[in-house]
């Protein structure tokens, strides 16, 4: 019987640090055989990036590691490390996650690929170009744009470039740490895809390391649920998602079902509120535009980008509106104009009964408590010298006039809003003494000391652990409902605007291209985009297999914007003149689109899902 | 392509700096208090021999009528007669310049691989005694005043162990060794040059040095050095073609700011050595008030700073192709 490609027994990792020693992974056993895909998934800290690191001796020099690592039965302890260097990436490669920092930046892209195959195989520099770009080309980077920088990539770009790179020498076993995290769900389904079809072309071992059940569910064959270092729970996909014994598996999938409709929801959102009446923020037909290029070519009106144009939303009290889409859509642009960070170069935009397009510096002084905004990153954006009471207060002081007592009874309130409880425990408390959820609540008792019309929540959980980053949802939720305060609330992750919404709205490149009550727009989608990202979330029921869906392309420069439909040259749908010539309103009447194709409003899709960017993946 | 236009645009903007730097070379002076005439005759000066003078170096005129007339000079290569010299202060600088020349170029040049070669390796380096060494060695250096610095080596080498001469470029009597290229393929001239060269090199290798040694610990935690472990590239590969090649971004952002700590080390080390360059000829320019000298030395001291300016800005759009080449 041949050796399993890795079989880990009883893998224990420790750390010497300043406090002593700290215990990352304990007794970790797992094996993967050619072909398979395994799964490490937990939050952070779980240990999961450690094993991976330790399976590929990239610990830092202060840790300690015991237990036995075999590949192909060769105990891999016992290998010198001139030998090691041979195996790695001939036998061992890896696949980072897509951060800026992954590829050098002061090197062309496929230079890079060029250094890996001429470290392994002699060959002449021509060759290794050649080599290098038939492997870019094979994961849908032409030949023209190869030789680019990392920065001049997309995210999406860079996550196949470290792809192409891990694959070049045709290894045994590849670990990919975290390989989607951070990029737009059409372009994670693009990744989940690649990633699916070189572990089958090439018949490699697969050790996938994610936070994300979906991504897992869908990949995986096998998984390892570790908390703390320690493995909890580990089976086929079906067993642990289909009947999780641990409960902090359970959590972890959380109580809500697997496409993140909310648990307390009963059926019909939007329609089983009582219908709020009075308007927090309107906006119409806003554009947004920004200079580009420097010096004299900025003041040109050829050198502007338009970020946003022509939206038009209302956000009622009471209301949490969600606003979706990929990065670069204008989305974040929006809100930046809402707070009066950013001109509008058309429309207007009306908080409560004060129009903000047109006001001044002192003008705004006045309106400002009135909405709040709530930043993306909890670990920046709370200033690290100060108290949890003097963050909160700070707006306070900001803002009114307020004696001290009152200044603090203002806190405790707003700390008790945010569910910090008991509150005297916080109040003293810096950021460093705070996990990402606690620092995260305290942002948002923040936004809410002054008692504002509105809060905006620009991705406030996309820094956060999944189940964390869900209970915080659930507030931003009942301080709606419960303060009847409006929340703008914009995401990329359809499951977080999915839990919290009642209506929704999806932006492309600058436009809404649909809106509507947010179960309506999730389970019919009309507009092409939307069934695109709706289709694209990975599952985390592993009976559910769905077609990776490929929208086909990249998502196109705001600076050079397709004319007619911008979605058109990505489309499906895209046949007449009109898609390409002219731009589509949003047109109906509640659940709105702006298409000239759209799905039946019933929900079904008129068009069967194309085979030929069909995969579908065989279950075990 | 994108890089020669970038370097051309540069190019522009350093003649448009340079432009603005003439008039006000020219101005900076005439508004100092005090008059050269005053310099010359002393306190209890005689009024009409003062009108004489000042006719004479041409300060009698509008402002504005001399600026003209400097200008016009200035586009022959003309800088105007040193008060004090009474010789043009072109041909008087060009010699101060290349004295100047042949101590600091070569001084900047080893200060500037020295540096970045040792900050890379001890970064580099898994023993942690020699970086501690070279770390202190390079802090003590940049805590000691230059002069300081300079005199005790004088003592040491020259009065003491008696190897290298302490005083001028070279030996009295031996006469002028020729000019020009000639003059630098001397032995008793190199043999002049080696202390102050030493001691310049030393005053400027701590900046790069420790600059180019912390951005190499920085860059060596980055992700793509950790792919490049993974990915077997031999570990001198990892540290020079992927982490000393970043490092360097941040040593070539320091050039323009030791343009300043050039001036000031030159003049105390020419005066340490008495040697017959440019930086003794600023102070006394100043203290004699003598308008074309200082006007030439600063017009010369400005122009040598657009000019790294410009260098280092396209060294670095050469070298980091993130930045914005418009």
């Amino acid at each position: 019987m041949t050796p399993p490609l890795l079989e880990v027994r009883g893998l224990t990792v420790d750390f010497e640090t300043a406090e002593g020693r700290v215990q990352a992974l304990r007794d970790l056993s797992l094996t993967i055989e050619r072909g398979e895909t395994v799964g490490l998934i937990g939050e952070s800290g779980s240990g999961k990036s450690t094993a991976g690191k330790a399976i590929l001796r990239l610990l830092a020099p202060t840790a300690r590691m015991s237990g036995g690592l075999a590949f192909q039965g060769r105990d891999l302890a016992a290998v010198p490390s001139g030998d090691f260097r041979k195996l790695r990436w001939r036998e061992l490669a890896f696949v980072p996650q897509a951060a800026m920092n992954s590829l050098d930046p002061v090197h062309r892209v496929d230079r890079q690929l060029m250094e890996v195959l001429r470290t392994h195989q002699p060959m002449s520099r021509r060759e290794a170009r050649r080599r290098a770009h038939e492997a870019l080309e094979s994961v849908g980077i032409r030949a023209d744009r190869a030789s680019d920088y990392p920065h001049q990539f997309s995210g999406g770009m860079r996550q196949r470039a470290l792809i192409a790179m891990a694959t070049l020498l045709r290894p045994a076993l590849l670990v990919a740490d975290e390989p989607t995290t951070g990029l737009d769900v059409v372009v994670q389904d693009r990744i989940l895809e690649l990633l699916e079809k070189v572990k089958q072309d090439m018949g490699l071992g697969l050790l996938l390391i994610t936070h994300d059940l979906g991504v897992a569910a869908e990949l995986c064959d096998r998984v390892h649920v570790l908390r703390q270092g320690m493995t909890v729970e580990s089976g086929t996909v079906a067993q642990v998602f289909g009947q999780p014994r641990d409960p902090y598996t359970r959590r972890l999938l959380g109580n809500a079902p697997a496409d993140g409709r909310r648990p307390e929801d009963d059926g019909v959102d939007g329609e089983s509120r009582p219908t709020p009446t009075r308007q927090a923020i309107v906006v119409e037909d806003v554009a947004i535009r920004y200079a580009t290029g420097r010096g004299m070519a900025a003041l040109a009106r050829r050198h502007e980008v338009s970020a946003v144009d022509g939206v038009s939303l209302t956000v009622h009290e009471g209301e949490v509106f969600g606003l979706a889409g990929e990065s670069g859509c204008g989305k974040s642009s929006l809100a930046s104009a809402l707070v009066g960070l950013a001109p509008l170069a058309a429309g207007s935009a009306r908080l409560g009964e004060t129009e903000i397009g047109a006001l001044s510096g002192r003008g705004w002084r006045a309106v400002r408590p009135e909405i709040q905004f709530i930043f993306q990153d909890p670990f920046q954006s709370l200033n690290p010298r100060f108290t949890v009471e003097r963050s909160v207060a700070e707006p306070l002081l900001a803002q009114t006039r307020l004696s001290p007592d009152e200044v603090r009874e203002w806190v405790l309130w707003a700390l008790d809003a945010a569910e910090l409880k008991p509150v005297d425990r916080y109040l003293s408390r810096r950021p460093h003494q705070l996990s990402g959820g606690e620092r995260q609540r305290v942002a948002i008792a923040r936004a809410l000391v002054v008692r504002p019309r509105v809060l905006l929540a620009d991705e406030p959980v996309s820094m956060l652990d999944r189940s964390i980053g869900r209970d915080v949802v659930d507030l931003l939720r009942r301080l709606a409902d419960d303060l009847g305060v409006a929340v703008l609330l914009i995401s990329h992750d359809l499951s977080v605007l999915a839990r919290a919404c009642d209506r929704l709205g999806v932006m492309y490149l600058g436009r809404l291209v649909e809106v509507g009550p947010t179960r309506e727009v999730l389970d019919h989608p009309r507009h092409p985009y939307t069934h695109a990202l709706v289709r694209a979330v990975p599952s985390e029921d592993p009976n559910h297999r769905r077609p990776h869906l490929l929208l086909p392309g990249e998502l196109p420069s705001a600076m050079n914007r397709p004319a007619g439909c911008a979605f058109h040259p990505r489309c499906e749908r895209a046949d007449t003149d009109d898609c390409r010539r002219v731009t589509p309103d949003l047109l109906g009447n509640g659940h709105r689109v702006a298409c000239w194709h759209p799905h039946d409003q019933a929900g079904q899709s008129i068009l069967p899902a194309p085979e030929k960017s069909t995969t579908e993946r065989s279950t075990t | 392509m994108a890089l020669a236009r970038y370097a051309l645009s540069r190019l522009a903007l350093m003649a448009a700096t340079i432009a603005v730097l003439v008039p006000l070379t020219f101005l900076l002076f005439r508004a100092v208090p005090g008059d050269p005439s005053a310099a010359v005759i002393g306190p209890n000066l005689d009024p009409a021999v003062q009108g004489v003078l000042r006719e004479r170096y041409g300060v009698d005129e509008p402002l504005a009528i001399q600026l003209v007339k400097y200008l016009g000079r200035l586009a022959h290569g003309d800088l105007g007669m040193s008060f004090q010299y009474k010789r043009p202060v072109s041909e008087i600088l060009a010699g101060k310049l290349f004295n100047t020349g042949v101590l600091v170029v070569p001084a900047i040049v080893l200060a500037l691989l020295l540096g970045t070669a040792i900050g890379a390796l001890t970064a580099a380096s898994r023993r942690s005694l020699l970086d501690r060494v070279v770390r202190n060695a390079a802090f003590t250096v940049k805590a000691s005043p230059i002069f300081w610095t300079a005199s005790l080596a004088v003592l040491l080498f020259s009065l003491r162990l008696d190897w290298l001469p302490s005083v001028g470029m070279r030996t009295p009597g031996q006469g002028d060794a020729g000019s020009g290229l000639a003059a630098i393929w001397s032995t008793d001239f190199l043999w002049h040059l080696a202390l102050p060269l030493a001691i310049m090199t030393l005053f400027f290798m701590p900046e790069p040095l420790l600059t180019m040694r912390t951005a190499m610990k920085e860059n060596l935690h980055e992700d793509f050095i950790e792919l490049a472990q993974a990915q077997g590239l031999r570990r001198r590969r990892v540290i020079y073609w992927h982490a000393a090649r970043n490092a360097l971004l941040p040593v070539v952002t320091l050039m323009p700011a030791l343009t300043g700590v050039l001036i000031g080390g030159q003049v105390i080390v020419e005066t340490v050595f008495s040697w017959p360059g440019m930086g003794r000829e600023i102070v006394n320019a100043v203290n004699t008030y003598d308008y074309p000298m200082m006007q030439g030395v600063f017009l010369l001291t400005g122009l040598l700073a657009v000019t790294v300016n410009t260098v280092v800005d396209i060294l670095y759009a050469y070298l980091d192709p993130r930045v914005r080449l418009t």
